[in-house]
C-alpha cells in the first residue's frame, strides 16, 4: 500500500486527475451497466414468467380435459405444438407427488452462439422455469413444467453490454482526451510559474509572471509576483544598505589613510629631526632629552602602525608580497633590532638558524620581520632574566613543499593557562596590568596571528607561568634556486663615498621631510635637488642629470602619481628609464599598487628609517657611468 | 362453532370407523361418470364428491371417463368401472351388469322439445321435415326420449347434433334450427340466463335422474358403506360445501325398478 502511495506520489498531478477521473467514470459506468443488466435480467425473467403463465393458462383447459380422461396422447400433441413456438426449451408434465416425468417434450432448437463463460457465470445460466399444477376438483393431475434457457436473454444482454462497453470506451477516451486537454491548458501556466521562479532565482528580479487565464494559478502567480516585488524591494534596500556600509567602510579606510598620512608626516619630521639633532653631537643633557623624544616618537609610530595594520587586516586589505628573501637575514635584522635592549636588560638573545634552511625563499620579508619583531619584542619585554631564543628550522616532510618553522622562546613570566586562549584577541594582554606595566597596544599578537594566517601558517603558543612562553609558527615557503639575483647581505656599512656625485631629485612638499631626506642623503654623499610639487619635478627631470627620483605621492598641483605617468610617457620610445621611488604616508597595499601601476619602481612608506632609504636608493641606482639623463 | 367442532369430531370418528378399508391399499375404485359435460367440468364437480366419499368410507376412488360418451360407454361395457354415474347401463347391451346403488336427488327430469316463442309450431306434428337440434345421439331425455315419441308419431325430422345441450339451444336462439330437444332442467336454467323466449311443444314423462350403479365385484360391505355415505351427504354439513360447489342436491336411495321406464325407452331403440 505504502509502495503504491509512494509510486503514486511520483505521478504528475495531470495524470493523477486524469487517472482518477477515468477510473471513476469507468467504475460508475460499469456499475450502471451492471444495474442495467440486472434490471433487464429481472425483466427478462418476469417476461418469461408472464408469457409462460399465459401459455400455461392457455394449456389448462386442454390439459385438464385430457388428463381427467387420461388422454396423454392429446396432451403430448398439444405440448409438441407448443414446444416449437417461442423460446421454450423443455415442457414436462410431472407427477406432483414425486416429480417423476409423465411425459416430456424438448425443443430441437439449435445451439446458438453463447456469451463468454465469465459473463454467463455473472449472469447465471440457470434456465427460467414456470410450473403450474393441474388440479381439477381438488385432485392433482400433475405439474406442468415449462422451461426456457436464458441463452437468448443472456446473448442479448451480452450484445448490449458489448455495445455499451464499446460506446463507453469511446466516450471515456473522449472524456479523457478533453479532460487532458483542459488540464494541459489549465496546468501549462504552472510551467510559466516555475520558469518565472527559476528566472527570479537566477537573479532576474524584474521578471514577472504574465497574466494567467486560470483563476487558481493566476492567484498563485499574483502571490508570486507580489513576493518578487517584495524580494526586489528588499534586495534594493539591502543593496542600498550594503552600498552605505561599503561607503562607510571606504570612508573609514580613507579616514585611516588620511589619519596615518597626517600623523606620519609630522612624526616623520619629529623622529628624523631628532635623529639629526642627535647626530649633531649635542650636550649630554640635550642628548638625553632627544633620546626620550625619539623613543616616544617611535613608540607612537609603533602604536600607529599597529592600529593601521589591524584596521588593514580587519578590512581584508592586508596584501602580502612574494619576493625573494633570506630567512637568515630577516632573523639577523630582528636580532640586531633587539640586541641593545637585551643587553640593557641583561637578557641573552640567542639566534639559531639550521644550516639546511635555504638562503633564498619567496615571501614577504617586511611582514615576516614584523611578526618576528613583535614576538621578540614581547619576549624581551616580559623576560627579566634568562634568555630569548629565536630559532628557524626546516620541517622535514616527504613529498611536500618546504615548510620553515619559526620559534621564539623566552624564560619570562609566562602566561596563565586560562589566559592563553585570549592572548590573540585584540586589545587583550595576559593581565590588564601588563598593559600598564609593560606598555603596548595589545594589538601585536592579534596582528601577528592574522599575518601568519595570511602567510598560510598558524601562530601557536605554549606557556607555563613562571618558566616562560614559546611562540611558534610554520610557513610554507618556495625556495628560490637561481642565483643570478643573489645579492650579498645589505649592510649599512657602505662606503660613504658611494653616493658621491650622484644626483637625486627629491619631490616633497612637506618642509620637515624635505630637510630630513636632504640631510640623510647629503650625509651619504648624494647630490640632492629639492622640488615642492609635481610640475617642478617634471621641469627638474627635464633638465636632466638626475639618476633617481624620490617622489612624494601626495603633493599640491601635480600629484606624484601623475608626474610619474608623464615622465614615463615622455620616456616612452627613448630607451630611458629613470628609477622613481614613491614616498608616501599612505601605507596601504592598494596605494603601493597604485604607485607601481603609475610606473614607479619602488615604494617607501613614511616614516622610514634611514637604512631603508639607503638600501632602496642603492639598489635602484644604476651603476656609475650608466647614468641616464632625462629627455 | 359448535357445529364445526362437532363436524371435526364426526369426521374423526368416521376415519376411525373406516380405517379398515383404508388399510387395504389396493388400486382405487374406478368411478366412471357419463359425459354430460366436458371432462374437466366433470372432474371439477365429481372429484370433491369422490374425495368426500373417500374421507368418509376410507376407500379410495379415482374418477375415470372417456373423452366421449362412446368411449365412456365402451369402458363401462368392458367393466373398467367399479362404479358409474350413468343411465346408459340400462341399455340392452349393458343392462344387468351394474346394480343401482343410489340416485341423484331432486325432482325427476323431463325431455322437452321447444321452439322459439314466435314460432308458429304448436306440437311435434308441426315438426315434420323440420330441423331439430339434439345435444348428441347419446343423450337420453334430450334425444332418446323425444326421438322415441317422434318415431311413435311417425314424424321425420332433420336431426342436427350440436355436441351438447348448450350448443343445441344456441342454434335455436340463432334461428339455425326450428326446434331443440333438451333436458327440462337445463332449458329452464339456460332460458333464464340467456333470456331465451321459448315455447314447449313436447314434454316427456318424468324420468328418475341418473343413478350411481355399482359393479358386482365390489364387496358388499364396501358397496353398503358407499351407499350409506352417498345417502348421508344431503344431511352431512361437511358435504354441503361439496354439493354446493357441484350444484348438486345430493343422493337418495333408488331401486332398479325406478329405471324401468328408461329401460323401456332404450328398448324402443333409443
Amino acid at each position: 500500500m505504502s509502495r503504491f502511495v509512494a509510486r503514486l506520489e511520483r505521478v504528475s498531478l495531470q495524470w493523477r486527475i486524469l487517472g482518477l477521473a477515468t477510473v471513476v467514470v469507468a467504475f460508475v459506468s460499469l456499475i450502471g451497466l451492471g444495474m442495467v443488466i440486472h434490471d433487464r435480467l429481472e425483466a427478462g425473467h418476469r417476461q418469461f414468467q408472464e408469457s409462460t403463465r399465459d401459455v400455461a393458462l392457455a394449456l389448462q383447459p386442454v390439459m385438464r380435459n385430457s388428463l381427467v380422461v387420461g388422454d396423454l396422447a392429446t396432451v403430448q400433441e398439444t405440448l409438441d405444438a407448443i414446444a416449437y413456438q417461442g423460446h421454450l426449451q423443455r415442457i414436462s408434465l410431472l407427477k406432483s407427488s414425486d416429480r417423476s416425468i409423465i411425459l416430456e417434450v424438448s425443443s430441437m432448437r439449435r445451439q446458438e452462439v453463447d456469451a463468454p463463460a465469465w459473463f454467463v457465470f455473472l449472469v447465471g445460466s440457470r434456465p427460467m422455469t414456470n410450473e403450474t399444477r393441474i388440479v381439477v376438483g381438488g385432485v392433482d393431475y400433475g405439474t406442468l413444467h415449462l422451461e426456457a434457457s436464458n441463452l437468448a436473454l443472456r446473448m442479448e444482454l451480452w450484445r448490449s453490454a458489448e455495445t455499451f462497453v464499446m460506446i463507453g470506451a469511446v466516450c471515456l477516451l473522449g472524456i479523457a482526451f478533453l479532460l487532458g486537454l483542459a488540464l494541459r491548458r489549465g496546468l501549462a501556466p504552472l510551467e510559466v510559474l516555475s520558469r518565472g521562479a527559476l528566472r527570479l532565482g537566477s537573479g532576474d528580479r524584474q521578471d514577472r509572471i504574465p497574466l494567467i487565464p486560470v483563476p487558481e494559478i493566476a492567484q498563485v502567480a499574483d502571490a508570486f509576483n507580489q513576493m518578487a516585488d517584495r524580494i526586489s524591494q528588499r534586495e534594493a534596500d539591502l543593496m542600498r544598505a550594503k552600498e552605505a556600509a561599503e561607503a562607510g567602510g571606504r570612508a573609514k579606510a580613507t579616514f585611516l589613510a588620511a589619519m596615518s598620512h597626517e600623523i606620519r608626516t609630522p612624526m616623520n619630521g619629529i623622529i628624523g629631526m631628532t635623529e639629526l639633532a642627535l647626530d649633531s653631537h649635542p650636550g649630554e643633557e640635550v642628548r638625553r632629552y632627544l633620546e626620550v623624544v625619539r623613543s616616544s616618537g617611535e613608540s607612537l609610530m609603533t602604536v600607529l602602525n599597529d592600529i593601521l595594520d589591524y584596521s588593514k587586516i580587519d578590512a581584508g586589505r592586508m596584501g602580502l608580497e612574494s619576493v625573494p628573501l633570506d630567512p637568515r637575514q630577516v632573523v639577523a635584522e630582528v636580532g640586531e633590532l633587539f640586541s641593545s635592549r637585551c643587553l640593557e636588560k641583561r637578557v641573552g638573545l640567542i639566534i639559531r638558524v639550521e644550516p639546511e634552511v635555504p638562503g633564498r625563499v619567496l615571501g614577504d620579508p617586511v611582514r615576516l620581520r614584523q611578526v618576528l619583531s613583535n614576538l621578540v619584542s614581547n619576549a624581551v619585554k616580559f623576560t627579566t632574566q634568562g634568555s630569548v631564543t629565536v630559532e628557524v628550522a626546516i620541517i622535514p616532510r616527504a613529498g611536500e613543499k618546504l615548510r620553515l618553522s619559526f620559534r621564539v622562546a623566552d624564560t619570562g613570566i609566562g602566561i596563565a593557562p586560562e589566559k592563553l586562549s585570549g592572548i590573540f584577541d585584540p586589545f587583550i594582554q595576559a593581565e590588564d596590568f601588563t598593559t600598564r606595566r609593560y606598555g603596548g597596544t595589545g594589538l601585536g599578537l592579534a596582528i601577528s596571528r592574522r599575518i601568519v594566517q595570511l602567510m598560510g601558517g598558524e601562530l601557536l603558543v605554549h606557556s607555563e607561568p613562571g618558566s616562560g612562553s614559546t611562540f611558534h609558527f610554520a610557513l610554507p615557503m618556495v625556495a628560490v634556486t637561481e642565483s643570478g639575483e643573489a645579492q650579498g647581505p645589505v649592510v649599512q656599512a657602505k662606503a660613504e663615498a658611494r653616493g658621491k656625485g650622484r644626483r637625486i631629485l627629491v619631490a616633497e612638499d612637506a618642509l620637515p621631510n624635505q630637510i630630513l631626506i636632504r640631510e640623510l642623503l647629503r650625509k651619504q654623499g648624494y647630490d640632492c635637488a629639492l622640488v615642492e610639487d609635481g610640475f617642478a619635478a617634471l621641469d627638474a627631470w627635464a633638465t636632466g642629470g638626475f639618476e633617481l627620483v624620490l617622489m612624494d605621492v601626495q603633493m599640491p598641483g601635480l600629484s606624484g602619481l601623475d608626474a610619474t605617468r608623464r615622465i614615463r610617457n615622455k620616456e616612452h620610445g627613448t630607451g630611458q628609464h629613470i628609477p622613481i621611488v614613491a614616498l608616501t604616508a599612505n601605507a596601504f597595499e592598494s596605494d603601493r599598487q597604485d604607485c607601481l601601476e603609475a610606473g614607479m619602481d619602488a615604494f617607501l612608506s613614511k616614516p622610514f628609517k634611514a637604512d631603508q632609504l639607503f638600501t632602496l636608493v642603492e639598489r635602484l641606482l644604476p651603476d656609475p657611468g650608466e647614468a641616464g639623463t632625462g629627455a | 362453532m359448535v357445529k364445526r367442532i362437532l363436524s371435526v369430531l364426526l369426521l374423526g370418528v368416521a376415519f376411525w370407523g373406516t380405517a379398515g378399508f383404508a388399510a387395504e391399499a389396493g388400486p382405487p375404485l374406478a368411478f366412471g361418470v357419463l359425459n354430460q359435460q366436458s371432462p374437466a367440468k366433470t372432474a371439477q364437480r365429481w372429484n370433491p364428491i369422490l374425495k368426500y366419499l373417500s374421507d368418509v368410507t376410507g376407500l379410495r376412488f379415482q374418477l375415470r371417463m372417456g373423452a366421449t360418451v362412446q368411449e365412456t360407454d365402451g369402458m363401462m361395457g368392458r367393466g373398467e368401472f367399479d362404479l358409474v354415474f350413468t343411465n346408459h347401463n340400462f341399455r340392452k347391451e349393458y343392462d344387468g351388469i351394474y346394480r343401482v346403488l343410489a340416485r341423484w336427488a331432486g325432482k325427476p327430469i323431463y325431455g322437452v322439445v321447444a321452439v322459439m316463442a314466435d314460432s308458429p309450431a304448436r306440437s311435434l306434428r308441426d315438426m315434420k321435415g323440420k330441423r331439430v337440434a339434439f345435444p348428441s345421439r347419446e343423450a337420453f331425455v334430450a334425444y332418446a326420449v323425444p326421438m322415441a315419441e317422434l318415431r311413435q308419431l311417425r314424424i321425420d325430422v332433420q336431426p342436427v347434433f350440436a355436441g351438447n345441450q348448450e350448443g343445441a339451444l344456441a342454434q335455436l336462439q340463432a334461428h339455425q334450427v326450428d326446434a331443440v330437444a333438451v333436458n327440462s332442467r337445463f332449458l329452464t336454467q339456460y332460458a333464464a340466463s340467456r333470456n331465451l323466449r321459448y315455447r314447449e311443444i313436447f314434454v316427456s314423462a318424468a324420468f328418475a335422474d341418473l343413478p350411481v350403479v355399482i359393479h358386482p365385484r365390489v364387496p358388499k360391505e364396501q358397496a353398503e358403506a358407499i351407499r350409506r355415505a352417498l345417502l348421508a351427504m344431503k344431511d352431512d354439513p361437511r358435504a354441503s360445501v361439496v354439493l354446493e360447489a357441484a350444484d348438486a342436491p345430493g343422493f337418495e336411495s333408488a331401486t332398479e325398478a325406478d329405471y324401468d321406464n328408461v329401460r323401456r325407452i332404450y328398448g324402443k331403440g333409443g
